[in-house]
């Protein structure tokens, strides 16, 4: 007889699990916030994140500190917390829905229509004419890639999960073309400037641009929670989760819809990050089981932890050339997914 | 007193700052002439090379040479910062919602773009005499190159061809084009219609067949040694039979001088003049 | 007195897959307290039947359940209608049995609805039903393939509806288990129950099964008592075999004898 674990203990674990990383999420943003190209004094840090969540009515500290913190680490900190849980939610989410540990929500096209969309704004001049152009240019190319994606894999209802890879891939392709082809008529300036925004970063997000897609990705990320039940019997099957009750094809769809949006708004706001839905999940999933009402808010927490600590890396990495997010995730995530690879292909297990 | 900077924000002074963050060279180089050192919080770190700038010698010595960090530039908490128009908005509009008095200045790329920048700052930082006389300084050094060029006939004005180690010349709308022409050569690029700085085949430069070559002598990574790439061009096959060669004139220019947007750009037009006219300028 | 209405109603059923047709003109009725087997050979569209009365396969004709037609139930109104337990279910997520079995309830619980004591209780109770209760706990991938047939059991029992839809509901088991399930089935029947149960064994078929239905290639050859449906000549014509069909006087059930070619 197998190893039991009584079901009590296996909800104090996750129990466990949920707090632990909460006050990880907690200890790693104070950290970020702490740390920076400059060295602020940490009572000025305390007492500035104090008067910001209210916690103290002192008058605050230093301007100067005060500045550093608020405006330039803060928003850049709660903003890679929010990316990272709404990534790492759509990745659990996608992950159920294909069955497939290794499927991020990169695939769906949301990075090479948001490319696109950037480029044209950068190399049209829109970039600089106001701030708002090129992140709403990259979400309607990321939202256009995924419509002409989801419009190809689903056919009379159903979705293809081959015909979706496939056409992600020939779309991310197109688009990537159209993209190379704008940076061959536009000046090196601009050229630099996509490449910048194309490596994925964090540098200079400010509130208002937290401001403009918090809401979109707040949503969907309670809206993938809210199917949480609904992927867990896909999860038996597509026969057996129409068996109990499930319509297949119209809950395919709309997780994917609440995929998409969740990525393109994350795309929106900082470049394609890459890895953080396919690393979380699968590590989360190892300690907390293959229940969704529990893998997804886990995965959000996670996401947020594991953002916020590639960003600090990012961001000390080097003391005068600070190194794009995107790049320390990948160069986390690229290994990390080989290993998957090869340890699939061995043990021909999927999860 | 409030002016507009180069995106056409009014940006208000109503005292001289005391802690000015200059994160351009070339606003580095006019400042110098400007104010007292002291009131200087912080100059760009392209200043301390002397390959590229004019005051490296000051800059060595100057104790806050950064390179347009957020965080750096607050805690300096200064009273007035100069930032290129290249720069991202979001960037500058931090600095801003910092309550930082941001102005942005637009490098100049002609010899009226310098004056109206001078001015600019002058005001900006309360020094108009100073100012004044910088301008007075570059306008009489400008007015003895005048005078020396107009004695050249139309005919005898030589072409001159920029090429760079990436390939690249410079054309029309360049501040190389300004310097040129106030030496009384000609751009042979410009004159070809070339505009901006695009990459120039060999063929295209045995098609122009220019005067003289000027290369460059700095690079932004360090790497590219002048002379080096002076000799690789005089010993090309395919260059052999250009004027230029044949005539030693494949000249490397200081970038200090030919690539600055500051006072400077006068030296540049003194460089090439003196090159193509030595019996005149020396 | 008129007989009660059906709980599910044929009429003329067929399915088509990729062009070609693999059922044609059922029809047939299933009522409470009935426990119907479906037998045939390899291909004869079995489980085709189930899943097209499941609505997992398109098929045209008509379906009544509890006299409404299925095609207008949504999927939910219809898993609480009628429960299918599939042949060979693989699952590859290590969920413990309890929630295997609790996915059972998914149709009883609205989206924002938790698991309440009653759903608890429902989810043990069938647990002890098909002997599975000591598995609760153990992740779904590392039981055998009679352990997993039995949890999935339960499973399709939780969902608590009128009718029972089964796919060779004694594949993986044991000797022991095929007769408990076998005897499960005849007693949920018995509760009122309509069962329709695709079986691969006839002598199982013919032992618990108050009707039988013999398909090949995709249409009905014979429907009614075991008498009636398991004669020579239908086994003849569905199988391809030679039987004798006897009384078997040990267990007072029809049994049939293969006849080689040197019996007369």
């Amino acid at each position: 007889m197998a190893a039991t674990v009584p079901l009590k203990s296996q909800r104090r674990r996750a129990a466990a699990l949920f707090l632990g990383l909460a006050l990880a999420l907690v200890l790693v943003v104070v950290f970020a916030v702490g740390v920076g190209s400059v060295s602020v004094p940490l009572t000025a840090v305390v007492s500035a994140l104090a008067k910001v969540f209210h916690l103290w009515a002192g008058e605050g500290a230093d301007p100067k500190w005060e500045a550093i913190i608020l405006l330039v680490r803060l928003p850049r900190v709660l903003g890679a917390a929010l990316i990272g849980a709404a990534l790492a939610t759509a990745g659990a989410a996608l992950q159920a829905l294909l069955r497939n540990p290794m499927a991020d929500p990169g695939i769906l096209g949301v990075s090479g229509g948001a490319g696109l969309g950037a480029v044209a704004s950068i190399g049209l001049g829109f970039a600089a004419q106001s701030l708002w152009n090129t992140p709403l240019a990259a979400l309607t190319g990321a939202l256009t890639a995924s419509a002409v994606i989801l419009g190809l894999s689903f056919r009379g209802g159903k979705l293809s999960i081959f015909t979706l890879i496939l056409a992600g891939l020939a779309v991310s392709a197109f688009f990537a073309a159209g993209t190379s082809l704008v940076l061959s008529l536009v000046s090196r300036d601009r050229v630099v400037e996509f490449i910048f925004w194309s490596m994925g970063s964090l540098a200079g997000l400010r509130w208002e641009s937290i401001g403009l897609v918090v809401v979109p990705l707040l949503l969907g990320i309670a809206g993938l929670f809210v199917f949480g039940r609904d992927l867990n019997v896909l999860l038996l099957g597509d026969a057996e989760a129409q068996s109990v009750g499930l319509d297949v094809p119209r809950t395919r769809l709309l997780v994917m819809l609440l995929v998409s949006v969740t990525t393109a708004a994350t795309v929106c706001l900082c470049g394609p990050v890459g890895f953080v839905g396919l690393m979380v999940p699968p590590m989360l999933r190892l300690l907390i089981g293959p229940d969704n009402r529990l893998l997804l808010p886990a995965s959000a927490l996670g996401g947020a932890v594991f953002l916020v600590s590639c960003d600090v890396l990012a961001r000390v990495f080097s003391a005068t050339q600070e190194v794009n997010v995107g790049i320390v995730t990948s160069l986390v995530g690229a290994p990390y997914f080989l290993f998957l690879l090869l340890r699939s292909a061995r043990r021909e297990e999927l999860f | 007193m409030t002016l507009h900077d180069a995106w056409g924000t009014p940006v208000t002074v109503d005292k001289a700052p005391e802690a000015i963050v200059s994160l351009t060279l070339a606003t580095d180089e006019i400042l110098v002439e400007l104010v007292d050192p002291k009131r200087l919080a912080a100059i760009d770190s392209f200043s301390a090379d002397p390959g590229i700038s004019n005051i490296s010698a000051f800059a060595q010595t100057f104790p806050n040479k950064i390179s347009g960090e957020r965080e750096t530039i607050l805690a300096l908490r200064p009273d007035l910062v100069l930032v290129a128009d290249w720069k991202e908005r979001d960037f500058i509009q931090t600095l801003r919602d910092a309550g930082l008095r941001v102005f942005v200045v637009k490098a100049p790329e002609t010899f009226a773009q310098l004056r109206q920048a001078v001015t600019a700052l002058a005001v900006l930082v309360g020094e108009p005499g100073r100012g004044k006389d910088l301008l007075d300084k570059i306008d009489r050094r400008l007015a003895a190159i005048d005078a020396k060029v107009e004695s050249i006939e139309p005919t005898q004005r030589l072409t001159v061809l920029a090429y760079s180690f990436s390939g690249t010349t410079l054309g029309r709308g360049t501040s190389f084009d300004a310097l040129v022409s106030r030496a009384g050569l000609i751009n042979a690029a410009g004159r070809a219609g070339i505009v901006g700085w695009p990459s120039i085949s060999k063929e295209q430069i045995l098609q122009l067949d220019p005067d003289i070559i000027a290369l460059p002598s700095w690079s932004y990574d360090g790497k590219n040694d002048a002379n080096e790439y002076r000799d690789r061009f005089l010993k090309d096959p395919v260059f052999s039979s250009l004027k230029a060669v044949k005539s030693k004139r494949v000249v490397v220019f200081s970038d200090r001088h030919m690539d600055s947007n500051s006072q400077y750009m006068v030296d540049g037009v003194e460089d090439l003049a003196g090159t193509a006219w030595p019996q005149l300028f020396r | 007195m008129n007989p009660p209405a059906p709980l599910l109603s044929v009429r003329s059923l067929a399915c088509s897959l990729d062009g070609r047709r693999v059922l044609e003109e059922i029809s047939f009725d299933l009522g409470s307290g009935e426990f119907v087997g479906v037998i045939g050979p390899n291909g004869a569209g079995k489980s085709t039947l189930l899943h097209c009365l499941n609505a997992t396969r398109p098929s045209t004709g008509t379906v009544l359940v509890n006299g409404v037609p299925l095609s207008g139930l949504g999927p939910r109104k219809a898993a609480l209608a009628l429960a299918l337990m599939h042949q060979n279910t693989l699952v590859t997520f290590p969920f413990p049995a309890h929630d295997v079995v609790m996915m059972g309830r998914f149709p009883h619980r609205g989206r924002f609805q938790g698991e309440k004591a009653q759903d608890l209780r429902i989810v043990d109770d069938w647990l002890e039903f098909t002997d599975a209760a000591q598995l609760a706990c153990v992740p779904i991938t590392q039981m055998s393939g009679g352990e997993r047939q039995r949890v999935l059991f339960a499973k399709t029992l939780a969902q608590e509806t009128k009718i029972l839809l089964l796919d060779e509901p004694s594949a993986n088991l044991d000797l022991l288990y095929q007769e408990q399930v076998f005897a499960s089935l005849k007693d949920l029947a018995l509760q009122g129950k309509g069962i329709l149960a695709a079986i691969h064994d006839l002598r199982m078929a013919t032992r618990f099964c108050s009707r039988l239905i013999l398909l090949a290639a995709g249409r009905i050859l014979a429907v009614g008592t075991p008498e009636e449906v398991l004669t020579a000549e239908h086994l003849w014509t569905a199988f391809r075999v030679r039987v004798k069909v006897y009384r078997n006087p040990v267990t007072g059930f029809l049994d049939y004898h293969f006849l080689s070619s040197s019996d007369s």
